[in-house]
């Protein structure tokens, strides 16, 4: 389970979606997989922010994933065999774990694999993909300022190269500006990107208001 | 509310309006270029090497929110947002239009570039010449443009020369260059760079291309292999397609024509601002634009003229929205491209992650040499491109081959050997004008200012089906020579209708009764109007469209310049009054 805390999900939320990314890409300690690259933190960061109009989708998907588990095997989800959680990943990928609206469960599914595979390959600055651990998982060294003619060659392999992440990037061009692109002749006039005014104090108590707050 | 004058209007500050806000610039008008993103600068894109927000969350692309667009397989059917472009996990730039902001399409594209084989500007005269007028389908609008290669040839050498495009030239006035692609058309000169470094598994696929007795080349790209005053070349860091550019490499007009259009102190760019409609005066000539600026107050920019440079889906909403459309021409012959995806593995690790996609290499065999191939069924051939770099690892775990488990330690032994050893091809079969594809604004669907939304109405046919096939089976060939261990396609119809290359629907042509502009962009019904880019195509080539966009912006801007003098057909209709030079 994940080392970080929960913005979004409850306990028992994180604890199934935890569950259910670790038998989408199972791992351990010496093999990672989705549970160990943080993936539910990725996932619970991104609904409290910029997925934000899929958190009903996951507490409603959630809710019934666990109501199924305790239908079928008496716990829920996350206390299952990785046997009996297979089984019902099983079933939410065919359409079988009832109660889901639109395109039923496999929608769900289809959902929070979408969101494992983010987690588990973007930048660790996501909260996923901790110690780049999916990217060595695939083969992948990350934010890699550029690569030489001797690294771009048929059957080279790169798997021993350092890893890179946005957060070297960043250290990168602070110690070595030299290295990016900069324009200097030919300035350009300064942005002229307008920043809408806040709402006035008012016009917030007016939406709270309307909103029952 | 306010209001602005200038000279000259640019509404869209692109690949191609870009072009005229330099050209016109420098020629003294003073010009006013109101574009609907933000006004990237250099060091907004240092950090740009991150897949979730560029490219899977589509980070500075249109949105579906603030620039909604709606789609329908045929015109029975029921329109919806683009079907393909919202939900969980649907994030591809490539299926919405280009990116936004000064620089346009030219920020994020993968910069293949181009130049059009002089076959692509008569497609008519060649359908007919092999096939017989027969072979027209019915319903279509197959014609030659208004405009030949030999016309538009100093323009592309201007086009390569201006903003830095790199390869090997194949053909210089007629003399085959070895090395470079013996097909193209006569260039008056070679490319001022020289190609970019290959794709690392480049060499497996030029030397099945080689061993079948086709001819690989190094494909074109407005991306700089040398250093070039400020810009850097390029580094190879594969984060390339729907990115901005680290080391200034791409050749995007924010980093070429823009910067020197602002050094004339003639361009005045209003960023975040959309323009909503062309206002018309009752003498037929158009008076101004009506914007709406980042805070949604209304604002009016008055013009001498006036030139819609936005993207071409957006300049048929803009003509529909403005009511020019006297001749009912506006939103026809919708054409886009088909990539017929093909991926594949091979024995070894292919670094697809490293180095930009136009890195691969391509051949032209079966590009205008077709109708040796065709039995009808398809009017067209296309390149062959080899894709196997710039794809980065979700977008590449994310396109599965047929029978993998989506789940369990199957689906993790995939990922442990899979995308490492991918490689891909593409090829770029056009659809045909036709009078089912087509654009229109949307009844029902309107964006946040309460603007409508556009429509298309398209679906693959039983040519681009065919095509697909015919071309689908050589990339077999070639990846079986290449020693590929597992192969995979995408439909040959696939489930997306916007592939980042529009065409159409605003085309050009001699005759007003059924185009809307002229070859010059120039609108038949309103005649201080322009409107350039790629809707202006009359038929597609299977060719990334931006070198002959911009080809075309500069033969535009060359013909105001020349027609604004005294007696030319521009004379009393553009003025220098403002200009400060």
């Amino acid at each position: 389970m994940s080392t970080t805390g929960q913005i979004f999900l409850f306990y028992d939320e994180a604890r199934a979606l935890d569950a259910l990314v670790a038998r989408i890409v199972p791992g351990d300690e010496s093999d990672p997989g989705a549970r160990e690259a943080d993936v539910i933190t990725y996932i619970d960061r991104a609904l409290a922010g910029p997925y934000a109009e899929w958190q009903l989708a996951y507490r409603e998907g959630v809710r019934l994933l666990d109501a199924h588990a305790l239908e079928q095997y008496d716990a829920k989800f996350a206390a299952l065999s990785a046997g009996d959680q297979d089984a019902i990943v099983g079933a939410l990928e065919t359409n079988e774990v009832p109660g889901f609206g639109g395109n039923g469960s496999a929608d769900f599914f289809a959902m929070v694999w979408a969101h494992t595979i983010e987690g588990l390959l973007a930048d660790p600055a996501y909260g996923g993909n901790r110690d780049g651990v999916g990217w060595k998982l695939i083969g992948f060294p990350g934010a890699q300022y550029g690569y030489s003619a001797d690294d771009m060659r048929y059957g080279a392999d790169l798997t021993t190269k350092p890893i890179m992440t946005l957060a070297d990037i960043g250290r990168l061009a602070h110690d070595r500006p030299d290295l990016f692109y900069a324009r200097s002749g030919a300035l350009p006039t300064p942005s002229r990107q307008e920043v809408p005014e806040m709402p006035s104090r008012e016009n917030t108590l007016d939406t709270a208001r309307s909103q029952g707050g | 509310m306010t209001t602005k004058h200038a000279d000259v209007v640019i509404v869209g500050l692109g690949a191609s309006g870009a072009i005229l806000a330099r050209e016109l610039s420098e020629a003294g008008y003073r010009v006013l270029g109101i574009e609907k993103g933000p006004e990237y600068q250099p060091r907004d894109f240092w950090m740009k090497f991150d897949e979730l927000r560029f490219s899977i969350r589509c980070g500075i692309s249109p949105t579906m929110d603030n620039d909604p667009i709606t789609w329908r397989a045929n015109a029975k059917s029921e329109a919806a947002i683009l079907p393909w472009a919202v939900g969980p996990g649907a994030g591809n730039p490539l299926f919405l239009p280009p990116s936004l902001g000064v620089g346009g399409g030219s920020i994020h594209y993968a910069c293949w570039h181009w130049r059009q084989m002089a076959e692509d500007f008569r497609m008519r005269s060649v359908v007919v010449e092999h096939f017989g007028e027969d072979a027209l389908p019915e319903g279509s609008r197959i014609v030659d443009w208004p405009v030949s290669y030999d016309e538009l040839e100093p323009f592309y050498a201007q086009v390569e020369r201006e903003i830095g495009v790199s390869g090997q030239a194949g053909n210089i006035n007629g003399e085959i260059v070895p090395g470079g692609n013996p097909f193209e058309a006569p260039r008056s000169g070679p490319f001022p760079f020289p190609p970019i470094r290959p794709s690392a598994s480049n060499q497996p696929f030029v030397d099945a291309c080689n061993a079948l007795g086709y001819h690989p080349f190094p494909v074109p790209t407005s991306i700089i292999s040398e250093d070039w005053g400020e810009r850097k070349a390029c580094v190879y860091c594969g984060f390339c397609r729907d990115y901005g550019c680290h080391v200034g490499a791409k050749s995007s007009t924010q980093d070429t024509t823009i910067p020197a259009a602002l050094a004339t102190g003639n361009l005045e760019i209003l960023a975040n601002c959309r323009v909503q409609r062309v206002n018309v005066d009752g003498d037929g000539r158009a008076r101004s634009v009506s914007y709406v600026d980042a805070k949604g107050e209304g604002h009016e920019a008055t013009g001498d003229l006036i030139i819609l440079a936005a993207y071409a889906l957006e300049n048929v909403r803009l003509l529909l929205v403005s009511d020019i459309n006297a001749n009912g021409a506006v939103g026809k012959w919708y054409t886009i491209h088909n990539y017929h995806w093909f991926s594949g593995i091979m024995p070894q690790d292919t670094m697809i992650y490293a180095g930009p996609a136009a890195g691969g290499w391509g051949i032209d065999d079966f590009n205008t040499t077709f109708h040796e191939y065709s039995d009808g069924s398809f009017l067209m051939g296309t390149p062959i491109m080899f894709f196997a770099g710039d794809t980065q690892p979700i977008e590449g775990v994310k396109n599965m081959p047929p029978g993998v488990p989506m789940w369990g330690s199957e689906f993790k032994e995939y990922l442990r050997t899979n995308y490492r050893r991918r490689f891909g091809m593409y090829s770029q079969i056009a659809t045909l004008p036709v009078e089912s594809n087509f654009l229109d604004l949307d009844p029902a669907v309107k964006d946040p200012w309460g603007q409508p939304a556009l429509r298309i109405t398209h679906d693959w046919g039983d040519h681009d089906k065919a095509a697909g096939r015919w071309i689908n089976d050589i990339k077999q060939q070639i990846a079986k020579e290449m020693g590929a261990v597992q192969v995979w396609e995408a439909p040959l119809d696939p489930p997306y209708h916007v592939t980042t290359h529009e065409h159409g629907g605003h085309v050009m042509g001699h005759d007003p009764s059924d185009s809307v502009v002229s070859g010059f962009a120039q609108s038949h019904e309103v005649p201080n109007l322009f409107v350039i880019g790629g809707g202006t195509f009359p038929t597609l080539s299977a060719y990334n469209p931006t070198a002959t966009i911009q080809a075309l912006a500069f033969r535009t801007a060359d013909y105001i310049k020349r027609e604004a003098q005294a007696g030319g057909a521009l004379a009393g209709t553009i003025s220098r009054a403002t200009a400060t030079v």
